[in-house]
């Protein structure tokens, strides 16, 4: 495929604000991660939550948006100069030919939650400050990112739970090759909320310590909330980041489980092998794999055996949610985005917080960061449904 | 973008199906509103049809009568959903139950939970590997489904399921985000024409005006107007009218999906 240049990004999560509070966490080996002290959530695990969200609020003319998911993604779009990148854009091609593909997986269900606690003093109705359609609706963050940018080029909200984020690339793509936009918004944005931190935990998969992926001991997840964003052009101009570009996407469906992962990764091995042939690279062309790595322990084995099927056992790979916890339909972005870190800074970051490697994953899971040069990475982002999706990024030439 | 429509299933209040639905769209029976009828779901596994919700139940079930309109197999089709709403009766029960003290959060509604439960769900039952996409744009879903269906078929030389639908949610859900029925559509959009090919669809992202296509029968404009995914009616009723014509979608507030339809052969 025509390679697509991530022009702008930007990130935020439990690192900070900003694409340099998730570098220096990368290099330092810091960890976001941190005791739940989310609301009144009294669940004995580690999460990955934004400070300082409770206190910014969403200005009119937009106030109606306001929301925790709302506020992320605002917090993310006002980083790293990523708004003022996408006024310029908006002066080379016009507000009409800008698309904004947005990946969420609850959205602003806070808030439908927090309503619910209100009913009994409503008559068992919710209080009519709720406002559902600008907050809790799926298309709201997507409404909020191309009213709060100025946009009016194609929109969409993409909702394929943990995978969201990362279609949205696809997504774009597609809008881009069929001509109805010259350059996209694309990302993702998922906030903490008790659906997800109850719900995971109702299916065992939340780990009581910081979630340890590819370890022997390791018993799941940590969840996080984070937002991220990148402007999609067709080549480089003057001004923007180190310059890495989309080569390739892949996606599949396991048609297995809703909530497992198919055992042998057959899904997750075709969305690899889909990414790659669209990249038009072998598999020996990629440095490094940022594996989805949530650390249950089916999906870790089932993406190692995935992993090792295409690349061997030679080629470099680890999970960053020992960093950021898994910022669930953030997830795809924020991977994607610390893949373009690697490949900026020729950097290999380890599988934090992991001690002893299950004997079980063949895969080569870095233990100790690495610094060489880095040319091309995979970065897989498997979902609910058996839902997948890789990508390919790589230096834009 | 050009792709072609293989087969289309429809069900909504007084339009169970689409034998059913045609001689009403095209304006050779009268409308007669009644209840949408929901159906079993027996296309799912034992285990999946008892964990399903409605939603889920009602979105594979109308991919299912599509596919065997056009006669696809449904391993070789891409998937894309579409659903302004999700599963309302599902966030329902999980929100009660976070208000409780106990929190205690079903597993199985938990899972149902994600936007994009009902194409997991016709993945398993139908052992579709390919791509599936969901998606949402509140009252413009349709259109933006219909316009990620085409772009994937165009893009990846896929054929496509496009099932769209919007099941109203449970009180007090239902009155903040008012849906007038359970309506839902799906159609198989291929690249190349087959044997079994009915109609070809050219669609244009324009500029705003004209508006988007209205029904003439005040019932079915109503209903268009109350169900989000019910913003396919006027393409269902030029689909029914099997003679060129085109159709006006509302799509990103100022924006509109222009679509022009060929009965083929």
């Amino acid at each position: 495929m025509e390679p697509l240049v991530l022009t702008h990004y930007t990130l935020t999560n439990c690192l900070g604000p900003g694409i340099a509070a998730t570098r220096q966490a990368l290099h330092q080996g810091t960890s976001g991660l941190r005791p739940c002290d989310f609301m009144d959530v009294a669940l004995d695990t580690f999460i990955g939550r934004v400070d300082g969200l409770e206190e910014v609020g969403i200005a009119q003319p937009l106030a109606a948006f306001d929301c925790r998911n709302n506020r992320l993604a605002q917090w993310a779009l006002s980083q790293d100069g990523f708004a003022r990148a996408v006024r310029d854009a908006r002066a080379r091609y016009r507000a009409d030919r800008i698309a904004v593909v947005v990946g969420t997986s609850t959205s602003g269900i806070l808030e439908t939650e927090l309503a619910y606690r209100t009913r009994d003093g409503h008559g068992g109705q919710l209080p009519p400050t709720f406002r559902y359609r600008h907050t809790h609706d799926t298309y709201s963050s997507a409404a909020f990112v191309r009213a709060y940018l100025g946009l009016q080029g194609p929109a969409l909200a993409i909702s394929t739970a943990c995978s969201s984020s990362a279609k949205a690339f696809a997504s774009a793509y597609r809008m881009m090759a069929a001509g109805i936009c010259d350059c996209a918004v694309v990302g993702g944005v998922d906030s903490l909320c008790g659906t997800t931190l109850h719900g995971f935990a109702s299916l065992e998969l939340v780990s009581p310590r910081p979630c340890r992926p590819a370890d022997a001991t390791r018993d799941g997840i940590s969840i996080g909330e984070g937002a991220g964003f990148a402007l999609l052009e067709r080549r480089q101009v003057g001004g923007g980041q180190a310059p890495v570009a989309l080569l390739g996407y892949g996606e599949s469906s396991d048609a297995y489980h809703m909530s497992s992962p198919q055992p042998e990764g057959v899904g997750a091995e075709a969305a690899i092998r889909a990414a790659l042939e669209r990249a038009d690279v072998a598999p020996d062309a990629i440095d490094y794999v940022n594996l989805h790595g949530t650390a249950t322990p089916a999906n870790d084995s089932a993406e190692d055996r995935a992993v090792t099927r295409v690349f061997g056992h030679a080629t470099p790979c680890s999970s960053t949610k020992g960093w950021t916890g898994h910022t669930l339909g953030a997830a795809g972005i924020t991977e994607a985005i610390i893949g373009c870190l690697c490949v900026v800074d020729g950097f290999l970051p380890q599988s934090l917080n992991t001690e002893t490697l299950d004997p079980g994953i063949q895969g080569r899971v870095l233990l100790e960061p690495r610094h060489a040069p880095v040319s091309r990475v995979v970065s897989n982002s498997f979902g609910f449904g058996g839902n997948n999706c890789a990508l390919v990024l790589g230096r834009a030439s | 973008m050009r792709v072609f429509v293989d087969g289309v299933a429809v069900s909504g209040p007084g339009l169970p199906d689409w034998e059913s639905a045609w001689p009403i769209l095209s304006g050779h029976m009268p409308y007669a509103a009644a209840p949408t009828v929901m159906p079993a779901a027996s296309q799912l596994p034992a285990g999946e049809r008892r964990r399903a919700s409605l939603p889920i139940k009602f979105a594979v079930d109308l991919a299912a009568q599509a596919a065997a309109h056009a006669q696809a197999n449904p391993e070789e089709l891409g998937v894309v959903f579409g659903s302004a709403n999700g599963d309302l009766h599902t966030v329902h029960q999980i929100c009660e139950a976070l208000a409780q003290p106990e929190r205690d959060v079903s597993p199985t509604r938990f899972h149902n939970s994600v936007h994009n439960a009902p194409a997991g769900y016709w993945s398993i039952a139908m052992k579709a590997g390919l791509a599936s996409t969901s998606v949402a744009a509140q009252d413009d879903t349709f259109a933006a489904a219909l316009l990620e269906g085409v772009m994937q078929v165009l893009a990846e030389g896929l054929s496509v399921m496009l099932a769209v639908y919007d099941v109203p949610g449970p009180p007090p859900l239902a009155s903040a985000c008012p849906t007038l029925a359970a309506f839902g559509v799906a159609l198989v959009l291929r690249p190349a024409p087959t044997r079994m090919s009915r109609w070809r669809l050219e669609a244009s992202l324009c500029e705003g005006s004209p508006a988007a296509t209205p029904m003439s029968v005040p019932d079915l404009e109503a209903l268009r107007v109350g169900v989000s995914a019910a913003r396919a009616l006027p393409l269902l009723s030029a689909m029914a009218g099997q003679k060129p014509s085109s159709v006006e979608l509302a799509y990103a507030e100022d924006r509109r999906l222009h679509i022009e339809l060929h009965p083929c052969g």
